[in-house]
């Protein structure tokens, strides 16, 4: 298969040339792989904080207790996320994770990465 | 004017001496937890801290010492209300033209003009600053986050290499200071959109944009509501270390695992 510019990038750092011409709508859970984040119920306590630092305004809060928060949904499977982790860092009761990272799979589409997601580790 | 190569030499670098798996110093603390602030207290910032914030964006390492930047202060909370307006009404045409999700029509026949603007600004229009459009447009998101106030960061274009570059060294210096002084900042591109706003003219006799000055970006400032700082996971990075043979294949280290 050929690859990028270098002989040692992986199948992960090179896009197709039709990846690179398709302009797909962002509609469809194929063309795209939105942030996801969870909130765990024994320790959210509604408190709002990570809706108020949303930068797309996307968590919805809700009012009666035992239920979670959520993230605006544009489809199925496809989130109003973009993993940005504002609301993991600021959770004052770290009831939010983040479960995926954000990547479109064509044209937008960011190379030579890892799909893990770690927190700053002391080298 | 005070002499100013042994004044304050209490915490200058080095912050200590290296060593495996060290807590972090001051400074990767105030990095790794800064985070972009959203909501704002309203009661307006001290002058001073602005000052101060500016400062660590006049003190900014720049290609040839260029300096290619003007730092614009706005605090009046009826300009930038203004500003608001200006860049929402923008945002608003931008979706009445091309938010391609909102019914099935737009789905089958608006798609195909995004699609050729997406093509002629890819930057602009990627999937995340679209999405927020599409927020603002709704209502969901203000532009400026109702913040006390703004820091309008003008290009030079007569700066040495990648002008643009130094505005955004400048503007990170003074984003990681005002962190530190527990004022709370964001970047706001969105800024530009105000290039598109039937007021242009005006917002530039007012910044005083003309040349060689360029709108680049803005950074809004403010208290935070509540303690928004921590720590958030990113991806892991494929970092290629050469460090064996010129001929050799560089040794791919994943870099936060």
């Amino acid at each position: 298969m050929r690859r990028g510019s270098n002989d040692w990038e992986s199948d992960m750092a090179y896009l197709t040339f039709w990846q690179r011409m398709k302009l797909p709508t962002y509609l469809d859970a194929r063309e795209i792989t939105t942030g996801m984040v969870e909130f765990d119920r024994d320790r959210c306590t509604l408190c709002g904080i990570c809706a108020r630092c949303c930068p797309v305004g996307s968590i919805v809060v809700p009012t009666t207790r035992g239920e979670v928060p959520h993230v605006a949904s544009g489809g199925p499977d496809i989130y109003l996320c973009f993993a940005c982790g504002n609301c993991v860092a600021a959770c004052p009761h770290h009831a939010a994770t983040l479960k995926r990272r954000y990547t479109t799979h064509t044209y937008y589409n960011r190379l030579c990465r890892a799909p893990e997601m770690t927190y700053p580790r002391r080298y | 004017m005070t002499v100013g190569s042994d004044q304050g030499t209490q915490g200058c670098p080095p912050l200590g001496t290296y060593q495996e798996g060290m807590d972090w110093n001051p400074v990767e603390n105030v990095i790794f937890h800064r985070r972009s602030i959203r909501s704002y207290r309203k009661d307006p910032l001290p002058p001073g801290v602005i000052r101060r914030i500016l400062e660590a964006g006049r003190f900014a390492p720049s290609a040839g010492n260029s300096q290619p930047w003007l730092f614009v202060v706005i605090t009046s909370p009826e300009i930038i209300a203004q500003m608001e307006r200006d860049a929402l009404r923008v945002v608003r045409t931008f979706m009445f033209l091309m938010d391609y999700t909102r019914s099935w029509f737009r789905r089958t026949f608006v798609v195909h003009f995004t699609k050729l603007m997406t093509r002629i600004f890819p930057r602009l229009l990627h999937p995340v600053p679209f999405a927020a459009m599409m927020q603002m447009a709704r209502g969901e998101v203000p532009v400026f986050f109702e913040a006390p106030a703004m820091i309008v960061l003008l290009k030079d274009r007569r700066g040495a290499a990648d002008p643009s570059l130094g505005v955004g060294i400048a503007g990170q210096n003074m984003v990681i200071a005002a962190h530190s002084l527990g004022v709370g900042t964001c970047w706001i591109g969105f800024v530009r959109l105000l290039c598109w706003s039937r007021n242009w003219f005006k917002w530039k006799r007012r910044l005083g944009i003309g040349y060689p000055y360029e709108l680049a970006e803005a950074i809004v400032l403010g208290w935070p509501t509540e303690r928004r700082h921590g720590q958030s996971p990113r991806e892991v990075l494929e970092v290629p270390w050469l460090e064996h043979g010129a001929d050799d294949a560089p040794r791919l280290e994943r870099l936060g695992e």
